[in-house]
């Protein structure tokens, strides 16, 4: 599992990112209401990195592959483990006080890594071999944008500001895109009988 | 055999793509970067929040910092766009073995396609320009002190528009120089970074030094609620002057153009590398007019950013 990790996870796009989340969490921390707006892109990079964590490598020969679809994701799980821990670690250790809502940031990235993650998971079990390569540029620059311009803050709160901002109905949404997340991993790596296509009798 | 009749045969300039071969390959692909679904989201996205711009009188910044839709949702996004569009444009020329445009003339399409967000850009500016007609700017907002008109407008076309350029060609150098997987995306987020990390660092007290050269990275600002001590949303106008500030960026854009032309090998390049040193230089010298013209000492607003002048058409 960890040599298929090894080849599969794009290592040095998760450190790339890893030092961007970093970099922006640091300029957080000590210019906090300068900078807000760079936590909801580091939201972004954070969720465009599981995208790219999770796909397939080998799309085009991995149908050959004895392993299960479940087995491929777990391995590549590491990546996003990783990234999970650096998420949660630079919140927590350079992100600050963020005017009382470090564990708000927390649950954002979180919410985020698990939608993503789960979206990108039931498309490769539909059949796409690099659904991260298509949801990621997505992902990352649509956040940026959200988060730096706020162009629907009172109806689509998913960066509010750190005073006025909506946070019960931004949380509510985070909450809700991860369970959205979760439903896509489980029909991505469950094989439930009612998903199956009928074979044509021809 | 002699070390010059290894080298690839030099194909002369005059065998080079017909320019109609170019115009038409031109037009599709400014077609592929129309129906982009990145670029339709960003449309969109300036549409939705240039359409909060209902009326700035009375706002500090005079909705002079809307220009951020344009250069996010068109620019930055371009980069991604204009990276896509070489790259498939490259893995169609690949799979059809012997491609009947070379890399230079898809290059050049390419670019003659950027034509489409700059389109966008400049519809945005004109709309911006006439909404920023309208704005009564209060006493203690932006811009003040016998600064505006051109400044203004200088401002909401270098951001606004150019930007709008400036991202896709940035996309096409990556595909052209250095396409790797992510590249795209994290270069734009990479430029998000450093704008940001420039807006703070050139704070009093941090390294106040960088407000002067500032001009030199391709989005920055001519003025805002910088702050002063006491008030930190005074209006304050930085140095530099946003209408060379115009020129400075199109030289930008030239260069980029000009460098993704050269990474074709198999066509002659001495014009190019010639034209590359020539914009280059007159890039260096646009910047240097950019920062030492216009206003030369950071303006501060007298009236405070709280103050009873708030009040619009005073």
């Amino acid at each position: 599992m960890l040599a298929h990790a090894r080849v599969a996870v794009p290592w040095a796009l998760v450190l790339v990112c890893s030092v961007m989340i970093v970099v922006m969490l640091a300029l957080l921390g000590r210019w906090p209401g300068q900078t807000w707006a760079l936590g909801g892109v580091a939201v972004g990079a954070l969720a465009g990195a599981v995208a790219w964590c999770l796909d397939e490598p080998l799309a085009e020969i991995v149908g050959a592959a004895a392993r299960h679809l479940r087995w491929r994701l777990a391995s590549q799980g590491l990546g996003v483990a990783v990234l999970a821990m650096v998420w949660v670690a630079a919140v927590m250790v350079l992100g600050g006080d963020l005017f009382g809502r470090r564990s708000d940031l927390v649950l954002q990235g979180l919410a985020a890594m698990v939608a993503v993650g789960g979206m990108t998971a039931w498309l490769r079990s539909r059949g796409s071999g690099h659904p991260g390569r298509v949801l990621a540029p997505y992902v990352v620059l649509i956040s940026a944008g959200l988060a730096i311009t706020r162009p629907l803050a009172r109806q689509l709160p998913l960066f509010p500001l750190p005073y006025e901002g909506p946070w019960a109905a931004s949380r509510v949404l985070w909450v809700l895109l991860a369970g959205i997340g979760v439903g896509a991993l489980l029909l991505a790596v469950t094989d439930a009988r009612w998903r199956r296509r009928p074979v044509s009798p021809r | 055999m002699s070390a010059d009749a290894t080298r690839l045969p030099v194909v002369p300039a005059s065998s080079a793509a017909p320019a109609s071969a170019v115009g038409r390959l031109a037009v599709t692909e400014a077609g592929r970067y129309a129906r982009h679904p990145l670029l339709l989201i960003g449309v969109v996205l300036t549409a939705v929040l240039s359409a909060q711009w209902r009326d700035a009188t009375g706002e500090l910044d005079s909705g002079l910092t809307y220009v951020l839709a344009p250069a996010l949702f068109i620019g930055v996004f371009g980069i991604v766009v204009m990276y896509r569009l070489t790259r498939s444009s490259d893995r169609l020329a690949e799979a059809s073995g012997s491609p009947a445009l070379g890399m230079r003339a898809r290059t050049a399409a390419l670019a003659w396609a950027v034509l489409v967000p700059f389109s966008a850009g400049l519809l945005w500016f004109v709309w911006a320009a006439w909404r920023y007609s309208t704005t009564v700017t209060p006493p203690n907002g932006l811009p003040f002190g016998g600064v505006g008109g051109s400044w203004s407008y200088a401002w909401l076309f270098s951001l606004g528009a150019v930007s709008c350029a400036g991202g896709p060609i940035i996309g096409l150098d990556l595909a052209r120089w250095f396409p790797r997987r992510g590249i795209a995306v994290v270069t734009g987020v990479l430029l998000v970074i450093a704008s940001m990390a420039l807006n703070v660092l050139m704070q009093p007290g941090v390294l106040e030094g960088l407000r002067y050269v500032r001009v030199f990275w391709p989005f920055t600002w001519f003025g805002g609620q910088f702050g002063i001590e006491g008030d930190e949303n005074r209006t304050v106008i930085l140095t530099g002057s946003p209408e060379w500030y115009v020129a400075y960026l199109v030289s930008l854009c030239a260069l980029g153009i000009l460098v993704a032309l050269y990474r074709d090998r198999e066509r002659p390049r001495e014009r190019l590398r010639v034209g590359i040193v020539v914009t280059t230089i007159a890039a260096v010298v646009l910047g240097v007019i950019t920062m030492t013209s216009g206003v030369q000492e950071t303006m501060v607003n007298p009236i405070p950013s709280t103050g009873a002048a708030a009040s619009p058409g005073e």
